[in-house]
C-alpha cells in the first residue's frame, strides 16, 4: 500500500514537472530574447507613465503569451529590469495566466452551456490582477516589494555557489541561470503538490460542498494545492458541476492560476515572502468576494 | 565546475525527456497533445546543455586547469538527473485510484452527450466501443441504454465493498497525472482467486443493470476476462 502511494507520489512529481517542463523553457527563451534585443530604453519609450495605463498595458501582455504561469515567471523576471515596476509585475503575474488565449478557448470548450463562466473569468480575472497591482502601486518604495535575491539591472549576474561575479553573459549563460532559478522552485512546489495529492483524501476536502461560503473556500484551498495549469484547470473545474455553486467553481478558476504553491514558490525568486502573503491574501478576499457575489445574481437554474 | 555541473544537469533532463518520448512513457507523464512540445523542449535542453558544457570545458582547459576538484554542490543536481532514468514510470495505482473515486467525476458537454447518443443510435455493434465511449453513455444518466449491450475493454482491478464485484477502472487525464480522474465499470466476478488489485485484465461481456452497494449501476457480466501487461495507452485522454 505504502509502495503504492510512493510510487504514484513519484508519478505526480514526474507528470507536474515535465508538463510545466515546455512552457519554462518557452518562458525562459522569451525572457532571454527579449534581454538581448529589447532595451529597457525602448519599453519606456512605449510604456505609459500613467499609473492605471501602465497597468493595463503589463496586463495586456498576457493576452499575446499561450503559456501558464510556469513562462511567466521567468519572463515578469525579466520584465522589471527592463523598466517595469514590482508593482506592474504583480497585475502581469497574475492576470497572465487568465488573460491568455488558451486558457480563455479551453475554458470556453469546457463550459460551452454557458460561455458566460469564461466570460466571467476573463473579466473578473483581470479587474482583480488590475486591483491588485493599483494596490500595490501605492507603496512609495516599490523595491521594498521585491526579493533581497533579486538583483538590480546594474548589478553582475552573481553566482551563489561560490559569491564569484559572473561575467559571462551569453545568452546559454543566461538561460542556464534563469532556468535553474524558476526549476528548483518548480520542483519544491511540485513536492508538495504531490504530497497533498497522495496523502489528503479528496473526499475529505469535498466533505464542505453544501455552505455557500465554505464551499467557495475549499475549492481556492484544492486549487492552491492541486496546483494544475491554468490551460487546462476548466476541465477539471467541470467536474464540481452540481456538486458546488457557480461562484465557488469561479473562485478556483481566478484563485488557482493566480496563487498556488508552485507558483507561489517560482514568485519567490521575484518577490520578498511578505509581498506574496499580501498578494494572497488580497486575492483570496477578492475571489471569495467575487465567488458570493456570482451566487447571488447569478441565475440560480445556471447549472446542467 | 559549477557551471558545468548544471550544462551537465540540462543535458541529462534534456535526455530523460527524449527517452520518456522514445519509449512511450510520456503518456503516463503528460496528455498527447504536449508530447511533441515536450520532445521539442528535450531538443533545446539538451543543445544548450552540450553548446554550453563544452564552451564550458574549454575554458576550464584555456584556464590551465590540470587538476578539477569533483566534489561540490551541484553534483547532487547532477546525481539527481541521474536517477530520473532509473524510475519505473507507471500509471497511477488503485490506492490514488479510492482516493480520487469521490462521486465528483467527469462532466460531458451536450456536444459530447450529443455525439455519444448519435453514435449508439447508428452503431448497433457495440464491441468497436472503447472504454472513453462506454464513459460517455454511462454520463447520460440513463442505464437501461446498457442493458443487453456487448463490452470488449481493458482497465485495472480496482477493489470494491460488495463481494463478487470489482471495478474495472481507468484513469482520465486533461493534461497530466496530476487532473487523472478515475472512472469505472462494475464488474461481477470474483477477481480474488486469480488476480489482485492493480492488475490490468482485458474483458469480453455484456452489460446489465444490478443493484450494487444500493444503487442500479450498468454492470458488466464477463464471458472472457484475462491478465494483461499495463497498456501503452494506460491513461484515457480528454481533448
Amino acid at each position: 500500500m505504502l509502495l503504492n502511494q510512493i510510487s504514484d507520489f513519484i508519478m505526480i512529481f514526474l507528470g507536474l514537472m515535465v508538463a510545466a517542463l515546455p512552457f519554462i523553457v518557452f518562458g525562459v527563451s522569451a525572457s532571454v530574447i527579449l534581454t538581448k534585443y529589447v532595451s529597457s530604453e525602448r519599453i519606456a519609450k512605449y510604456k505609459s507613465k500613467n499609473t492605471f495605463i501602465s497597468h493595463l498595458q503589463a496586463m495586456s501582455i498576457g493576452l499575446f503569451l499561450p503559456v501558464c504561469e510556469c513562462g511567466n515567471i521567468p519572463l515578469a523576471n525579466r520584465l522589471i529590469k527592463l523598466g517595469f515596476k514590482p508593482s506592474e509585475i504583480i497585475t502581469f503575474v497574475l492576470s497572465a495566466p487568465i488573460l491568455n488565449p488558451i486558457v480563455f478557448i479551453t475554458t470556453f470548450v469546457a463550459f460551452n452551456l454557458d460561455p458566460n463562466v469564461a466570460y466571467i473569468r476573463l473579466l473578473a480575472g483581470g479587474i482583480i490582477a488590475l486591483f491588485v497591482g493599483l494596490l500595490f502601486s501605492l507603496i512609495p518604495q516599490q523595491d521594498a516589494l521585491l526579493s533581497k535575491n533579486f538583483y538590480s539591472p546594474n548589478t553582475h549576474n552573481h553566482s551563489h555557489d561560490n559569491c564569484e561575479i559572473d561575467h559571462d553573459h551569453s545568452l546559454v549563460n543566461q538561460f542556464k541561470s534563469e532556468f535553474f532559478n524558476v526549476f528548483k522552485m518548480l520542483a519544491i512546489g511540485a513536492l508538495i503538490a504531490a504530497v497533498f495529492q497522495i496523502f489528503i483524501p479528496r473526499d475529505f476536502i469535498l466533505l464542505f460542498g453544501n455552505n455557500q461560503l465554505i464551499s467557495i473556500i475549499v475549492l481556492m484551498v484544492l486549487a492552491f494545492v492541486v496546483s494544475i495549469c491554468s490551460t487546462i484547470d476548466a476541465f477539471f473545474a467541470l467536474s464540481f458541476l452540481g456538486s458546488f455553486s457557480i461562484g465557488a467553481i469561479l473562485a478556483f478558476l481566478i484563485f488557482g492560476p493566480m496563487i498556488d504553491i508552485k507558483s507561489l514558490l517560482m514568485m519567490n525568486t521575484i518577490f520578498k515572502p511578505k509581498t506574496l502573503l499580501l498578494i494572497s491574501i488580497v486575492v483570496a478576499l477578492l475571489c471569495v468576494a467575487l465567488g458570493l457575489s456570482v451566487d447571488v445574481f447569478y441565475k440560480s437554474n445556471y447549472i446542467l | 565546475m559549477t557551471k558545468l555541473y548544471q550544462y551537465i544537469s540540462l543535458t541529462l533532463i534534456g535526455l530523460f525527456v527524449i527517452t520518456v518520448f522514445i519509449n512511450g512513457k510520456i503518456l503516463l507523464l503528460t496528455h498527447p497533445r504536449y508530447t511533441w512540445f515536450t520532445f521539442a523542449t528535450g531538443i533545446i535542453l539538451i543543445m544548450i546543455g552540450a553548446v554550453g558544457g563544452i564552451g564550458q570545458i574549454k575554458k576550464l582547459y584555456k584556464d590551465g586547469k590540470k587538476s578539477l576538484s569533483i566534489w561540490n554542490k551541484q553534483l547532487f543536481l547532477v546525481l539527481m538527473c541521474c536517477v530520473l532514468f532509473f524510475i519505473p514510470i507507471k500509471s497511477l495505482s488503485s490506492q490514488t485510484f479510492q482516493n480520487r473515486d469521490t462521486n465528483v467525476g467527469l462532466n460531458f458537454t451536450e456536444k459530447e452527450k450529443e455525439n455519444t447518443e448519435s453514435k449508439l443510435a447508428t452503431n448497433a455493434d457495440t464491441t468497436t466501443f472503447d472504454f472513453m465511449e462506454w464513459v460517455g453513455v454511462k454520463y447520460l444518466n440513463n442505464p437501461s441504454i446498457f442493458e443487453g449491450k456487448k463490452f470488449i475493454g481493458k482497465g485495472f482491478i480496482s477493489e470494491t465493498e460488495t463481494a463478487n464485484y470489482f471495478k474495472l477502472s481507468r484513469f482520465v487525464v486533461s493534461c497530466c497525472a496530476v487532473d487523472a480522474t478515475p472512472v469505472y465499470f462494475y464488474v461481477n466476478y470474483d477477481y480474488t482467486q486469480e488476480f489482485k488489485a492493480n492488475d490490468w485484465v482485458e474483458i469480453e461481456g455484456e452489460f446489465s443493470i444490478n443493484e450494487v452497494s444500493g444503487e442500479n449501476h450498468p454492470v458488466i457480466k464477463p464471458t472472457t476476462i484475462k491478465k494483461i501487461d499495463e497498456p501503452r495507452d494506460a491513461y484515457l485522454n480528454r481533448n
